[in-house]
């Protein structure tokens, strides 16, 4: 086992809410949620919303009633708004240790590599630091979870949250093993890096129900298990229970380090761009109208990765929630030959997709777009029937919309008809708050 | 919301004003290029440090006796702390609050034109940051100063 090194998770806490109540002081100690895009659930909560007992991803329709009688505040999410912070919170760690050794793992979680800051430091102190800087800098509080690889960091930081005695630094390198032993015994096997909601199915009833049992199970063991599966036709199989994550995540969990910072920006190998309409929908037109503005989203995406993509599929569906309407949904996958970028390509094809599953007189809830089969442009081999100056020509268009993009807006320039004031399939936000950080007009007012 | 997401920058703009050691006559020939000794940066001056400073406004007359007007911008940098006699920004009654700054026989307070004086003790929660400077355009003074004011106490 090695024991050289040490990982630190950093993660913000209630990082949206915090972020909101940064800018609007009036909402500090009173019970904040933030609503997804269609303000549909709860994605974020304040200290004292998790108090109320507010799950995450809970319809925010369910929670009016205890809203009222608890003065809970509501607000649209704000990403423009979180991920302007998300970037100064990064560049605060790169500027308490170096670059190379920051990974930012999501919107409010960074991975640092502290192994070669052992001999020099003490990694509780550097994570009081680093904690220190942060909230001096930005005004957010965090919490510091330090172990020998990132699953223990996670399991260190998800302690560090807890437990208020820690300080807001846990460091798995100062605990002995009957602390740690102990600590595990107590913390419930969901709580591990890596482990879904589906395998604690699977491991619990194999017996493992805490992290010290998982951590103290057999992976060749667990990699040969097989668990019985239904499958769609209601046919019974074997399947393999567990993959070799699982066992990595054993490995790690005892102190051994399988994953490394994953620096380089892994392409995506899937884009979905969809939406639930804000109301319901039963023509066409509107339809054919999200779907150009999905596809243009996503090919953002996909040039940001330059990449392309091999197979286009477009689904929509009604709401299944609505008992008094007949249901339908479909989806058509077309194949792209040769795999391309192309906006004025891509958009054909959806609505192309679109005319051969769409019938009128249902109640449209949702339509999106998967772009999949990605790869790399640059290993792209063009046939020799392939038309290369229609090609370049299209790359020439592209590169001249995002350029009138960067310099007048990112909804300048549209394919065909894509209405231009937010039209209400696009968002439904009702509380966003102001955007402080991007618009002038919006920043925050002091008396 | 889109066309903000856009404008979001990597890097601050850094806009310069070109310094010419000669002075411009009028009817002369512009300086060469070798005359340019270097460039101003507006931005620096301005915002020191990016990662820690924050842009607000002020809408109030309180504290034109510090020379700060309604409608100015305020550069707020969260990782200074104040000395005696700074500007800052504070948390008061769930606002936000421009101030001076003052320490006097270990107590610290906090005063305006407008309002009494406030002691506070700890500077931590209740110092939102420290105003590091103001800035106004003079081109648009005569259009309405105070902007829209976005409320959420309200929901």
């Amino acid at each position: 086992m090695r024991t050289d090194r040490a990982f630190a998770l950093c993660d913000i806490n209630n990082a949206y809410a915090s972020m909101e109540t940064l800018f609007n002081p009036s909402l500090r100690d009173r019970p904040l949620v933030v609503l997804s895009n269609n303000d549909g659930c709860v994605v974020a909560r304040s200290a004292s919303a998790k108090k109320l007992g507010i799950k995450m991803g809970a319809p925010w329709f369910e929670l009016k009633e205890l809203a009222k009688a608890h003065d809970i505040v509501a607000l649209s999410s704000n990403y423009v708004l979180y991920g302007e912070m998300s970037r100064r919170f990064v560049a605060v760690l790169e500027s308490c240790v170096c670059p190379d050794d920051v990974e930012q793992y999501s919107i409010d979680e960074v991975f640092i590599d502290l192994s070669s800051y052992q001999a020099l430091h003490d990694l509780t102190e550097l994570g009081k630091t680093l904690r220190d800087r942060v909230a001096g800098h930005i005004g957010l509080q965090i919490c510091v979870g330090i172990g020998q690889s990132k699953t223990r960091a996670k399991l260190a930081n998800h302690w560090a949250k807890k437990h208020a005695q820690f300080g807001g630094v846990c460091n798995f390198l100062e605990m002995d093993q009957a602390t740690v032993d102990r600590r595990m015994a107590r913390t419930e096997v969901g709580e591990v890096w890596n482990v879904g909601r589906k395998q604690v199915k699977k491991l619990n009833s194999l017996g493992i129900a805490s992290v010290l049992d998982l951590a103290q199970a057999d992976p060749d063991e667990l990699l040969h298990r097989s668990s019985e599966m239904t499958d769609r036709n209601g046919r019974v199989r074997n399947q393999k229970a567990f993959s070799v994550v699982m066992a990595r995540t054993i490995r790690e969990l005892r102190g051994e380090t399988c994953y490394e910072l994953e620096k380089d920006k892994k392409p995506r190998k899937q884009i979905i761009s969809s939406r639930s309409f804000g109301e319901l929908v039963t023509q066409r037109e509107p339809i054919e109208q999200a779907l150009r503005y999905y596809v243009a989203n996503a090919v953002r995406k996909l040039m940001d990765d330059r990449s392309v993509a091999g197979t286009i599929t477009v689904f929509i569906h009604t709401n299944r929630f609505r008992t008094q309407d007949q249901q339908y949904s479909n989806h058509c996958t077309i194949d792209i030959d040769p795999p391309t970028n192309d906006l004025i390509e891509l958009t054909k094809m959806a609505i192309f997709g679109l005319s051969r599953i769409f019938y009128p007189n249902f109640n449209y809830k949702k339509a999106g777009i998967i772009l999949s089969d990605i790869q790399p442009q640059s290993g792209l081999n063009l046939d020799l029937f392939s038309d290369q100056v229609w090609d370049e020509k299209a790359e020439r268009l592209m590169t001249a919309m995002a350029a009138v993009a960067a310099k007048f807006g990112r909804d300048t320039v549209k394919i065909g008809n894509v209405d231009h004031k937010l039209p209400d399939w696009e968002r439904k936000s009702e509380n966003q708050s102001p955007l402080y950080l991007a618009d002038i007009d919006q920043v925050p007012i002091v008396y | 919301m889109g066309k903000y997401e856009q404008n979001l920058p990597e890097q601050p703009s850094k806009r310069t004003v070109k310094l010419y050691n000669e002075g411009v006559m009028c009817g002369f020939p512009l300086p060469s290029a070798d005359y340019v000794q270097e460039n101003i940066n507006v931005h620096e001056l301005l915002v020191p440090n990016d990662v820690s400073c924050f842009i607000m406004r002020a809408v109030s007359i309180s504290m034109i006796y510090a020379g700060i007007l309604p409608g100015d911008y305020l550069i707020v940098d969260m990782s200074k702390k104040p000395c005696n006699h700074s500007i800052v920004v504070a948390v008061v009654d769930g606002g936000l609050c421009c101030k001076v700054y003052r320490s006097e026989k270990g107590r610290v307070w906090l005063e305006s034109a407008e309002a009494k004086p406030i002691c506070v003790t700890g500077w931590e929660g209740q110092i939102w940051g420290t105003v590091i400077s103001s800035f106004r355009r003079v081109d648009r003074y005569l259009e309405p100063c105070v902007p829209i004011v976005h409320s959420h106490s309200a929901i």
